[in-house]
């Protein structure tokens, strides 16, 4: 999901590839992110895990939701914020009017989502395990 | 501004982005120091940076609460201090009297404004870092 992006700044930054760069950047952008799971969320049982509205940051994140679609969201918005810190990289190297910190500071950004998302995903799975130990 | 994950990125980046306005302007200052003649046929005069506060955002965002705002180049002027001549009589922009009107630009000021502009960018840049090391932090918090 998240490689495409990466890819095309990789290849951009060589200086070849170019169009294919572009080519994986669009087919990128023209996916939702949300069509690259197998199930869709949507089936997920209305858990209500979390009763009061969540005060995240995070830009859709605002009304109480079932933790499968805050997740799903969370997924979209970190793969739109890689996907326009690779646009912007990429028009900073041809020469645009984006200049290198602005580029620079989306990477971060986009860099650091991923790392509330990963670390979010670790918490999850380790409850998980600690569940599945549990003695019944 | 659009500040999201990271505090006070928004603020950070137009910080940036005015630096980098009046680094150009500088190197426009410097490029025509010798300058006697610019497109419209009169001696360049040195251009100065006005720094003015970003409009509040808009109400109901989070930066709205804070009052908090950013900088920008409100617009560049002129400066009106006085012109140099030079007696240069064999000069073709040389008056009746062989004097020369030389741009007011003092390549030593503008070499201090130069490392005012690259300091004050590396300050905002240690905000970011600073920002940035706190969210990183942060994370630790859920770390086992």
């Amino acid at each position: 999901m998240i490689s495409p992006a990466i890819s095309s700044i990789l290849s951009a930054a060589s200086g070849t590839g170019g169009a294919q760069a572009e080519a994986a950047l669009r087919s990128n952008l023209s996916t939702p992110a949300g069509q690259s799971f197998g199930v869709p969320i949507t089936s997920t049982p209305e858990v209500n895990l979390v009763p009061e509205a969540p005060s995240s940051s995070i830009a859709g994140i605002t009304e109480p939701t079932s933790w499968g679609q805050m997740a799903h969201r969370m997924l979209e918005n970190v793969n739109q914020q890689q996907v326009t810190a690779g646009e912007k990289v990429l028009d900073t190297l041809r020469g645009g009017p984006t200049p290198v910190h602005e580029a620079m500071i989306a990477v971060e950004e986009a860099n650091l989502s991923f790392t509330v998302l990963s670390e979010m995903r670790n918490k999850v799975i380790e409850t998980y395990q600690e569940m599945m130990r549990m003695q019944v | 501004m659009n500040s999201g994950l990271i505090p006070s990125i928004g603020i950070v980046q137009s910080a940036l982005n005015a630096e980098r306005t009046r680094l150009d302007v500088i190197a426009s200052n410097l490029a025509n120091s010798q300058t006697t003649r610019d497109a419209n046929g009169n001696v360049y005069r040195r251009k100065e940076v006005v720094f003015e506060s970003l409009l509040p955002a808009p109400a109901g965002t989070q930066d709205a609460q804070s009052g908090l705002s950013g900088v920008h180049v409100a617009k560049i002027i002129e400066d009106p201090s006085p012109l140099p001549k030079i007696h240069m009589p064999g000069h073709p922009h040389a008056d009746a009297n062989g004097m020369v009107t030389f741009p007011n630009v003092n390549v030593v000021e503008e070499m201090v404004d130069m490392m005012t502009a690259s300091r004050s960018y590396e300050a905002n840049l240690q905000v970011l870092h600073s920002a940035k090391q706190i969210f990183t932090n942060s994370m630790r918090i859920v770390e086992s």
